[in-house]
């Protein structure tokens, strides 16, 4: 049986590294990739991660083909991006650099500086197959807030949280929410949708956005709602590159806007009612 | 943050061919053109200045040779310039890397020997000319052997420099300074060729090194091997690894020599400063759903950055693009802070906001002019004024610098206390502390950077520090203005308390003119109008001191206190110490005075403080005259 759950989670901050560049200062994703959440959900199973090189670890071989969609949410999130510090930090243990110009021998201090996301938190949507048992586990321990090893952002000092039941404010708003569980509708996706999560742009979003002014604003369907106020670009890791063991990237976007139909392709589209409220989204699971 | 870098030169190549041409210029020091004749010899022996070579102090050069200085100079660089060592051909004292290019370091000039240029040459015909390449390849040999003719030309030549207004004869050698380079070219190769040879270099040497290349069994620039941009091996640095996730051979992540020649290529124009700092990036011109004439393009800033001649701010060039047009739009763009090779930051914008909504700063504190004239209403639209005008008096001058009408920002750097004149190493731990909040809000529309909470403990800090500093009420108006931003701005930035500081400053004028006027008006019990007529009482005591250089320093003990009891005993100290100066009788001083000292509360009076620095600092309603 399948099932769609969805947790919020969240740290203080967080640190997801861009693999690209290590000189002077590391640079991090502001949002949370598959890749990512899949070493989460291995934490969270209790399944092997890195040892090897060129040998994929005991998680990803497992979890590797759920599906993920991911939504970052919070009052720290602005449009979806969050904002970033450059902590700076020494390594004085003079274990982490090995020697300095010119005398090798000369065991140093290590000056590191890291852009750091500020409360960074996001809604997790899985597809889960419960007939499988890793899967199975993973809908347990998710729904009984459980984990095998503490899940952290990026690095073991972001630990990373998520509840069971709601969390609000004082006045009642609701700050995090609790594990939700989701049915899937079927939909052939014939009318224009508003994605909830982080989607991978096939095309030119502007192409796909609809807009004031176009014929359909005047029917009933439309609110003000449905023009919305931003587009979020980011390049982000969507899954590991079997032959050469790095990230394969893909052009993902985010917006408060409609898509017209097929926008997208509907593979990876699910229309999905949540079973406590009757809410409906559209989420893209990759 | 590479694939944005790559993705924008590419563009720049698209829309903007000649900025890579822009800023160009050779290394200072000597370059010669040899010029051999059919049998190999060495035939502009004995060159001539200006026609075969020229010295390039930095400054000035003979614009009939500039260009091919700069041209021939271009073909033979290592990557990154001539400093990176790791990428000589073979000897590192040789910085060029073409078989028809010598070129090194005057200081090494006595270190250069035969066998040193012999392995030079060799190596650089074995791997940038094919073996079918005989000319060249015979050309580029004779070059070599007369290697040490021009080295005998260069110890016994001696040219005429001016030295305090005298023609002296100076060895060439002792003309150009340590550092600079000695470039020698042959003239007899075509540039093309030269370009073909430059080509053949980058193709192996632009990864950081070759090693991690895979697969093995191709050709360097068919293969993926590791970026040199930013990125290092790093291997005597475990934390700078590429530790993240799989990995062959250490490495995670490698790109393609394509992708290695736009990230050289945004390297080189980096450091020729071709762009402004910061930098937006667009993500991808084809998401622009605006019209060609209102989006804004990162070509069209590169292109403004330089288009007069003199390098423009970033905010300079945004405010030429928007006040043609307010209408323009600069989105979905990652903005880019770099410094030579050091990134300080980059982050995604989703839309810049140019103007901005009502920021009016009201002269509550009635400043006046030189004309004792009071200023009016100070009114901002934009952005960038927001910066100058605020920002600039908030970090007392030393955030955004304005000097002799040049601006300057320091939002990244590393801040000096020695350099700032008012405030020293407090205001620098206040700059750090807030500069990248400040940044976001400015650079990034980011309205949550700045909260109404962080405003006010910045705005306290600020004038606290400034009122400690007072000497001879020589901070007066720096904290009145302050005083006027705070005030007037408390609901500008993103709100948690919904007050109108600037109305409320209003209405506790009218009160307190009330009060002093009328035995029958007392003071609420609310906190503010208890804290503003203490303030205007503490003036009316502090008034009387008659110090050499009476100075707001004298504040400073009022405001220590943190219970309501602790400042009226206080207060109650000070009419005693004044009481022979205070002119008893009109009633305004005695009205108020009794109203504070009246006054009863358990409530820590510490987190109202800008009610007592508001009255104080408020013209005295004490000195107004009586109601009739």
């Amino acid at each position: 049986m399948k099932t769609v759950i969805s947790f919020d989670l969240h740290a203080d901050m967080g640190f997801l590294k861009k693999p690209d560049i290590n000189e002077k200062v590391y640079l991090t994703y502001n949002m949370l990739h598959k890749p990512c959440v899949l070493g989460i959900l291995g934490a969270i199973v209790g399944l092997q991660g890195f040892t090897k090189n060129k040998e994929f670890p005991n998680y990803y071989k497992k979890l590797k083909s759920i599906p993920i969609g991911i939504k970052p949410i919070g009052s720290y999130c602005d449009n979806g991006n969050f904002s970033k510090i450059v902590i700076k930090y020494n390594n004085a243990t003079c274990f982490a650099n090995k020697g300095i110009e010119g005398n090798p021998n000369v065991q140093a201090i290590l000056n590191i500086a890291e852009q750091t996301l500020i409360r960074p938190a996001y809604r997790i949507f899985l597809l889960l197959d419960l007939e499988k048992e890793n899967e199975q586990t993973l809908y347990n321990r998710i729904r009984q807030q459980e984990a095998s090893f503490i899940p952290y952002l990026g690095k073991n000092d972001y630990s990373a949280w998520w509840y069971k039941e709601d969390v609000k404010t004082d006045d009642g708003a609701i700050l995090f929410q609790g594990v939700k569980e989701y049915n899937i509708l079927q939909d052939e996706f014939k009318d224009n949708y508003k994605i909830e999560t982080v989607f991978v742009k096939q095309k030119p979003v502007v192409e796909s956005v609809v807009e004031e002014g176009e014929e359909d604003d005047f029917s009933d369907n439309f609110q003000i709602s449905d023009f919305g106020t931003y587009v979020y670009f980011e390049k982000l890791p969507l899954k590991y590159n079997e032959q050469l063991y790095q990230y394969d990237y893909a052009d993902f976007a985010l917006t408060d806007s409609k898509l017209k139909v097929g926008s997208l392709p509907t593979e990876n589209l699910y229309h999905i009612q949540e079973q406590d409220s009757r809410q409906r989204f559209v989420v893209q699971l990759n | 943050m590479i694939r944005e870098l790559i993705n924008f030169v590419n563009d720049l190549e698209q829309d903007y061919p000649e900025v890579f041409d822009l800023n160009k210029t050779p290394s200072p020091g000597l370059h010669l053109w040899i010029e051999l004749d059919d049998e190999g010899n060495w035939k502009n022996n004995s060159p001539i200045e200006g026609e075969d070579y020229v010295i390039y102090d930095g400054k000035e050069i003979p614009s009939s040779l500039f260009n091919d200085a700069t041209n021939y100079w271009e073909q033979g660089r290592t990557i990154g310039g001539a400093t990176n060592t790791n990428k000589c051909v073979s000897d590192k004292k040789i910085h060029s890397c073409s078989p028809f290019i010598f070129a090194f370091k005057n200081e090494n000039f006595g270190h250069i020997n035969n066998k040193i240029i012999k392995t030079y040459f060799k190596i650089a015909q074995a791997e940038y000319l094919e073996d079918t390449d005989v000319e060249y390849i015979e050309t580029s040999e004779k070059f070599a052997n007369t290697i040490s003719l021009v080295f005998d030309w260069l110890i016994s030549t001696k040219i005429e420099v001016k030295k305090r207004d005298k023609l002296q004869l100076i060895s060439i050698l002792k003309v150009l300074k340590t550092k600079d380079y000695i470039n020698l070219y042959i003239r007899n190769i075509d540039l093309n060729y030269y370009k073909i040879v430059h080509e053949k270099y980058l193709n192996t040497k632009l990864f950081n090194n070759n090693d991690y290349c895979i697969p093995k069994n191709v050709p360097i620039d068919k293969s993926k091997g590791l970026s040199n941009f930013i990125n290092g091996a790093n291997k005597k640095k475990m934390f700078m690894e590429h530790k993240t996730g799989l990995m062959i051979d250490g490495i995670n992540t490698r790109i393609s020599m394509d992708d290695a020649k736009a990230l050289n290529k945004f390297e080189i124009l980096s450091y020729q400063k071709a762009f402004p700092t910061p930098l937006p990036v667009i993500i991808d011109k084809q998401e622009f759903k605006f019209d060609e004439g209102e989006k804004i393009t990162s070509t069209e800033i590169v292109k403004l950055f330089d288009a007069e001649g003199s390098k423009r701010t970033l905010p300079q060039i945004l405010k030429s693009l928007f006040d043609t047009n307010p209408q323009r739009v600069l989105a979905n763009y990652y903005l880019l802070y770099i410094n030579g090779s050091i990134v300080y930051d980059f982050d995604f914008v989703s839309k810049f906001e140019y103007l901005i909504k009502v920021c009016n700063i009201q002269n509550l504190f009635a400043i006046k002019n030189k004309e004792k004239e009071l200023l009016p209403t100070q009114r901002i639209h934009t952005i960038f004024g927001f910066e100058n005008k605020i920002v600039k008096e908030i970090f007392n001058n030393s955030l955004v610098r304005i000097k002799d009408g040049i601006i300057s920002y320091n939002y990244f750097n590393e801040i000096n206390p020695k350099f700032i004149k008012n405030g020293g190493e407090e205001m620098a731990s206040l700059i750090l502390r807030y500069r990248k909040a400040f940044y976001d809000f400015i650079y990034k529309s980011r309205k949550q950077a700045i909260t109404t909470l962080m405003f006010d403990k910045l705005m306290l800090f600020s004038i606290l520090l400034d009122v400690k500093q007072d000497e001879g009420y020589n901070r007066d108006i720096q904290i009145k203005k302050k005083l006027n931003i705070w005030f007037s701005l408390n609901q500008f930035f993103i709100n948690h308390n919904s007050i109108n500081m600037a109305t409320q400053f209003n209405e506790l004028m009218k009160k307190m003119d009330l009060i002093a006027n009328n035995d029958n008006i007392q003071l609420d019990q609310s906190l503010p109008e208890f804290l503003f007529a203490t303030g205007q009482v503490i003036y009316y005591l502090l008034y009387h001191n008659k110090a050499d250089k009476p100075s707001h320093a004298m504040l400073e003990p009022f405001l220590q206190k943190a219970t309501v009891e602790h400042l009226q005993n206080a207060i109650t100290n000070t009419v005693n110490v004044y009481k022979h100066e205070i002119s008893f009788g009109k009633g305004r001083f005695e009205r108020l005075c009794a109203q504070v000292l009246a006054y009863s509360s358990d409530e820590n009076i510490k987190n109202s403080q800008r009610y007592l620095l508001a009255g104080y600092f408020a013209p005295a309603v004490i000195f107004y005259k009586n109601e009739k």
